[in-house]
C-alpha cells in the first residue's frame, strides 16, 4: 500500500521528466549556460578566472551581467522544460480525475528548485557579494515559476505580458536589466528577495488554481479540438483554406508534385502557417542574441531535426513509392532553402545595422558566419534523415534525432576549419564554393538514399 | 454468506449518485444536450445508449466535471460538478472512449504511476485484472493495440475500487472473448462492492445482461429513462395475420408506435401496460377479424423505437420460445 | 438446479427465471425444502446483474413459492396440493397457447388437433418421479 508521504509526491513530477530526451535537453542547456565562451566570447574565461580582461571592459560588471543572465536563463528554461513534461500528462482526459494531480507536482517543483537556487546563488556568490547572491537565488525561484507557468500564462495577459517583457529584456539586453536592477539590488536586497519569493509563490498558486476552466481547456475537451484528421485524400480545414486540396474543379486525377508539397505544407500547420518562415528568423535572432558564433549552428541543427515540411506517413495517399521519395526530398530541400535564406537575410541585416552579436556587447571575433551557415546547410540532410521514418511524437523524435543531429552539428563545426587547414587557407570564396559542392553532393546522396529506403520500408508503423 | 434480502428491495436511496436538472449544453453552433433531467440511483448499472453523436460522451463529461452545463445543474455524489474536488474524483473511475495514456511509459510503470494518486489503490486487484485480461505488463503503452489500450484503461479505472464507474465505449475494440471477460469482471466487481456503473456502449447485445436501467439519448434529449425490465414489458411486437379480410393500411389505435406490412400480414410495435395491451389486442382481434401473436422485444430491437427512428429495420429471424 | 436464460431475449431475464423456477417447482423437480443458490452465485452462473436475480427471488417469495428464513439460504416453500395443481395447469396452458394458435392458423379442426395431442402424450416418456395427483 503506497504511503502518501511528502517523499512519494515529488515522484508525480519527476517520473514525467525522467525521459532521456528531456534529460538530454537539460544537459545541453546546462552546457550552454555554463560554457563561458558562449556568453562572453573570449572574455568569458578571463571573467570566470578572475583575471584582467583582454577587451578592457569592466570585469565586475560583466560578471554581474553573466550571473544575472544565468540566473534568468537557467531557471526559466528548466521550468519550461519541466512544465512541458508535466503538460503532456495534464492534457490527457485521464488526468482530469486523478486526485490532486497539480498539487502533487508542487512538491516536485519545490525539490527541483533547491539545487537550482543553490547553483545560481553559489555562482553569484563566487563573483559578487552576498547580497547579490541571495537576491539571485530568490530571483531564480521567481524565474523558475515563470518558466513553469509559461504554457498557461497565455490565459492571463495581465500577468504574463509584463513578466514576459522583463524576461526578454533580461535575456537580450542584460546590461539594461543589470543597470536597472543593480542599484535596486544594492539598496534593497531584502525587499527584492522577498518580493521575488512572494511572486514565485503567487505563480505557484496560479499553477494550482489554473482554475477548473482552463484546466478543462487544457484537457482539450470540446468540439473545436478536432485534430486535422485526414481521411483518404481530403485534408481538413486549415486556417480557412479550401478543405480539400485535391478536389479541383478540373477533376484531374493526376496531381502534381506541387500539390503534394502544398498538402505537406497544410499538414505541417502545427508550427503555424507562418511558422516555417518565422521559425528561421526567430531562431536566428535568438541565436544571435543568446549565443556567440557557433550557437546558431546548434539552433539550426536542432530545427532541421524537428518535424518540418512533411507529409503524414499514416495516411494512405495514392502515391507510388518513388513519388513519395520525391516529395520527401523536395520538402526537405525546401526546408533547407527557406531556413538558409531567412537566416542569411537576418544575419546580413544585423551586420548592416552593426548590431553587436553578443549580449555582453563584446563583438564576436571568431568565425565568419557565412561559412558556418553554409556548412550547416550542406550537411542538413544528415539531420533530416530520420524524418523518412515518418512523423514521430516529440519525445520519440528527439530520442531518434539526437545522433544524426549531433553528427551534423559536429561535422558542421569542423568542416570549415578542417577544410581551411587542409587546403592551406585558400580564402573564403574558395571555401564557400567547396561547401556548396559538398552541399550539392549531400543532396544527391539524400535523393538516392530516400529512393532506396522508400522502395523497401513499411509505410505504416505496425502496432 | 451474503444475505439475499440485502438486494431484494428496490433501491430506496436517499441520495442518487448523480443527477442532472434541466441541463442544457450547447457549443457554438450545435446543441449537445437539451433539457436533460435524470437521476441515477446508487447501486444500479445503467446502460447509456443512443445513436452516434447523440451526446453520450458529452453527458459523461458532465458527470466528471470536464464540461459544465450552459444552463441547469449537474451534481455528482451530491456535489455540484463545478466544485468537484479530489475526494470526489478519487471515488470515481473513468474509461474514456479514445483514451490517451502516457505512451512512453511501460504498462507496469503507468500502473505504478497512477497508483500513487489513489489511497485506495489495490495492487493485487490490478495484478489480477491484468492477468485475467491477458495484458502484458512489459510493453510500452504506445505500442499497445487499441483493444489492449481499452483493457488498460479499464484496469486503471477499477484498481482503486471506485464507487462510481463511468465507462465510455469500453468494449468497442475488444474481441468477443475479451468482451465477455470484461463483462464478467464488471459484474463481479459490482457484486463485491456497493457501486454504480454507467456504461455507454453500442454493443447492446453485450451490455443487456448486465444492465438494469436504460437511459436513451437522441440528439441531446433523453428519450427513455427506465428500468430495463419495465421497458421490455411495456413494449410488444404483434404479428398480425388476417383471417380473411385484408388488413387496413394504417393503424390508428393509440399505443401502436410502429407499423409495417401488407394486406395479409403486418408487424406492429405496441406500447403500453400489459393490461392495456391485452384489452387492445382482444378488441382489435374481434374488430378486424385477425389473429394477433405477441412477441417481446429485446434491447437491440427496441433501440430504433427508443431513438425515434422512423424507418423499420429488416426483419431478422428470432427464435420463438 | 438448472436454469437457462437468454438475457438478450425480449422477455426480461427476471421473468425467465421466475417462469423457469415456477415450472420446476410445479413439476416437482425442486421439492419443498430445496436450497436455492444465493443471488450472487446464480447471477455469476448466468452472467447477469445480481439485482435481476434478487428481483426474481423477491417475486417468488412474495408469491409464497420460496421461503426465506433470516440467516439461512432461500428454500422452496412447501406447497398445498391445490396450489401445485393450479400451477401445473397454468404452466401447461402457457405451453399450449401457441400450439392452439398454430392449429387454428393451419386450419386443423379441433378434433384433429386434440387427437394429435393425445398421440403425442402417449409417445412422450413420462418422468418416473411424477406421481399424478
Amino acid at each position: 500500500m503506497r504511503s502518501d508521504s511528502l517523499l512519494a509526491a515529488p515522484n508525480t513530477l519527476f517520473r514525467l521528466c525522467v525521459r532521456w530526451y528531456a534529460l538530454a535537453a537539460v544537459w545541453f542547456m546546462l552546457m550552454a549556460t555554463f560554457s563561458p565562451a558562449l556568453f562572453l566570447g573570449d572574455d568569458g574565461f578571463d571573467v570566470l578566472a578572475g583575471q584582467a580582461l583582454t577587451s578592457g571592459r569592466d570585469a565586475t560588471l560583466l560578471a554581474r551581467q553573466l550571473m544575472l543572465q544565468i540566473g534568468v536563463t537557467l531557471p526559466l528554461v528548466i521550468g519550461a522544460l519541466v512544465s512541458g513534461a508535466a503538460t503532456e500528462l495534464l492534457r490527457t482526459p485521464m488526468s482530469w480525475t486523478l486526485p490532486r494531480v497539480r498539487r502533487r507536482m508542487l512538491s516536485g517543483h519545490a525539490l527541483l528548485l533547491l539545487p537550482l537556487t543553490v547553483v545560481v546563488g553559489y555562482g553569484a556568490l563566487a563573483r559578487t557579494d552576498v547580497h547579490t547572491a541571495v537576491v539571485a537565488a530568490c530571483a531564480a525561484t521567481f524565474w523558475y515559476a515563470v518558466g513553469v507557468n509559461w504554457l498557461t500564462m497565455g490565459h492571463r495577459p495581465v500577468v504574463s505580458y509584463p513578466v514576459i517583457c522583463v524576461a526578454i529584456i533580461a535575456l537580450f539586453r542584460p546590461s539594461w536589466y543589470a543597470a536597472a536592477m543593480a542599484p535596486t539590488v544594492a539598496s534593497w536586497p531584502i525587499t527584492i528577495a522577498v518580493g521575488a519569493l512572494v511572486s514565485a509563490l503567487g505563480l505557484g498558486l496560479l499553477l494550482q488554481h489554473t482554475g477548473a476552466a482552463s484546466g478543462r481547456a487544457a484537457v482539450g475537451v470540446g468540439m473545436r479540438t478536432q485534430r486535422l484528421g485526414l481521411v483518404g485524400v481530403t485534408i481538413g480545414p486549415a486556417f480557412g483554406r479550401r478543405t480539400a486540396v485535391f478536389s479541383r474543379a478540373d477533376g484531374s486525377v493526376r496531381h502534381t508534385l506541387t500539390d503534394w508539397v502544398e498538402a505537406a505544407f497544410i499538414e505541417s500547420s502545427w508550427s503555424t502557417r507562418a511558422g516555417l518562415l518565422g521559425r528561421g528568423a526567430i531562431l536566428t535572432l535568438l541565436s544571435t542574441f543568446l549565443y556567440v558564433a557557433n550557437g546558431q549552428i546548434g539552433i539550426l541543427g536542432f530545427s532541421f531535426a524537428q518535424h518540418g515540411l512533411q507529409l503524414s506517413g499514416q495516411v494512405v495517399y495514392p502515391l507510388s513509392r518513388p513519388e513519395r521519395a520525391n516529395i520527401q526530398f523536395l520538402c526537405c530541400l525546401i526546408d533547407v532553402v527557406i531556413l538558409g535564406v531567412v537566416t542569411t537575410a537576418v544575419m546580413t541585416a544585423l551586420e548592416m545595422l552593426h548590431v553587436p552579436r553578443t549580449l555582453m556587447g563584446v563583438p564576436s571575433t571568431s568565425v565568419d558566419w557565412r561559412l558556418d551557415l553554409m556548412a550547416v546547410l550542406a550537411l542538413a540532410p544528415i539531420a533530416q534523415w530520420f524524418r523518412a521514418l515518418g512523423p514521430l511524437t516529440v519525445g520519440r523524435a528527439m530520442t531518434v534525432a539526437i545522433v544524426p543531429m549531433t553528427l551534423m552539428m559536429v561535422g558542421a563545426l569542423m568542416l570549415p576549419r578542417g577544410l581551411d587547414a587542409l587546403l592551406g587557407h585558400p580564402g573564403r570564396g574558395v571555401l564557400l564554393l567547396i561547401l556548396v559542392a559538398i552541399g550539392v553532393g549531400m543532396q544527391v546522396l539524400h535523393y538516392v538514399a530516400l529512393h532506396y529506403v522508400y522502395a523497401r520500408r513499411d509505410l505504416v508503423r505496425s502496432i | 454468506m451474503r444475505d439475499v434480502t440485502s438486494r431484494d428491495t428496490p433501491m430506496l436511496t436517499a441520495e442518487s449518485v448523480l443527477s442532472f436538472t434541466h441541463v442544457h449544453k450547447s457549443f457554438k453552433s450545435t446543441t449537445a444536450l437539451s433539457d436533460v433531467s435524470l437521476e441515477v440511483p446508487r447501486g444500479t448499472i445503467v446502460g447509456l445508449v443512443g445513436r452516434n453523436g447523440c451526446g453520450k460522451t458529452t453527458l459523461l463529461h458532465h458527470v466528471t466535471g470536464l464540461m459544465l452545463p450552459t444552463s441547469g445543474t449537474c451534481t455528482t455524489f451530491g456535489v455540484s460538478t463545478n466544485a468537484l474536488g479530489a475526494r470526489e474524483h478519487a471515488r470515481m473511475g473513468v474509461v474514456h472512449q479514445h483514451a490517451k495514456l502516457l505512451g512512453w511509459m511501460r504498462v507496469e510503470q503507468l500502473l505504478q504511476y497512477i497508483a500513487t494518486f489513489y489511497e485506495s489503490w489495490d495492487v493485487s486487484l490490478s495484478q489480477q485484472l491484468t492477468d485475467r485480461l491477458q495484458l502484458s505488463r512489459d510493453g510500452k503503452v504506445a505500442e499497445l493495440s487499441p483493444g489492449n489500450v481499452q483493457k488498460l484503461s479499464l484496469v486503471l479505472a477499477l484498481s482503486h475500487r471506485p464507487e462510481l464507474l463511468l465507462l465510455d465505449e469500453p468494449l468497442s475494440d475488444l474481441d468477443p472473448t475479451a468482451r465477455q471477460d470484461v463483462l464478467a469482471i464488471l459484474l463481479e466487481y459490482f457484486s463485491a462492492r456497493e457501486c454504480t456503473i454507467v456504461i455507454s456502449s453500442h454493443l447492446l447485445h453485450d451490455i443487456e445482461p448486465m444492465v438494469n436501467r436504460i437511459i436513451c439519448l437522441e440528439q441531446g434529449r433523453v428519450t427513455a429513462n427506465a428500468d430495463l425490465d419495465t421497458l421490455k414489458e411495456s413494449y410488444a411486437e404483434w404479428i398480425v395475420t388476417t383471417r380473411g379480410t385484408p388488413l387496413p393500411l394504417s393503424w390508428s389505435e393509440p399505443g401502436i408506435v410502429r407499423a409495417q406490412g401488407d394486406a395479409s400480414q403486418a408487424r406492429l410495435i405496441v406500447r403500453g401496460e400489459l393490461a392495456t395491451r391485452e384489452s387492445l389486442r382482444v378488441s382489435m382481434a374481434s374488430r378486424y377479424d385477425i389473429d394477433i401473436e405477441s412477441r417481446a422485444l429485446n434491447l437491440e430491437r427496441l433501440f430504433p423505437v427508443l431513438t425515434g427512428d422512423r424507418t423499420t429495420p429488416p426483419e431478422r429471424a428470432h427464435a420463438i420460445r | 438446479m438448472l436454469i437457462l436464460i437468454d438475457a438478450n431475449h425480449g422477455v426480461p431475464a427476471y421473468r425467465q427465471i421466475v417462469d423457469q423456477l415456477r415450472f420446476q417447482i410445479a413439476s416437482g423437480r425442486l421439492p419443498a425444502g430445496t436450497e436455492l443458490p444465493s443471488t450472487r452465485a446464480l447471477a455469476q452462473q448466468l452472467g447477469i446483474n445480481p439485482m435481476t436475480v434478487s428481483k426474481a427471488y423477491g417475486l417468488l417469495e412474495a408469491e409464497g413459492l420460496l421461503r426465506h428464513r433470516p440467516g439461512l439460504a432461500l428454500t422452496v416453500a412447501p406447497q398445498s396440493v391445490a396450489q401445485v395443481e393450479e400451477e401445473r395447469e397454468a404452466r401447461l396452458r402457457a405451453a399450449l397457447e401457441p400450439a392452439a394458435l398454430a392449429a387454428r392458423q393451419l386450419g386443423l379442426s379441433k378434433t384433429r388437433a386434440v387427437a394429435l395431442f393425445r398421440q403425442l402424450l402417449s409417445e412422450t416418456p413420462v418422468a418416473e418421479e411424477n406421481a399424478d395427483a
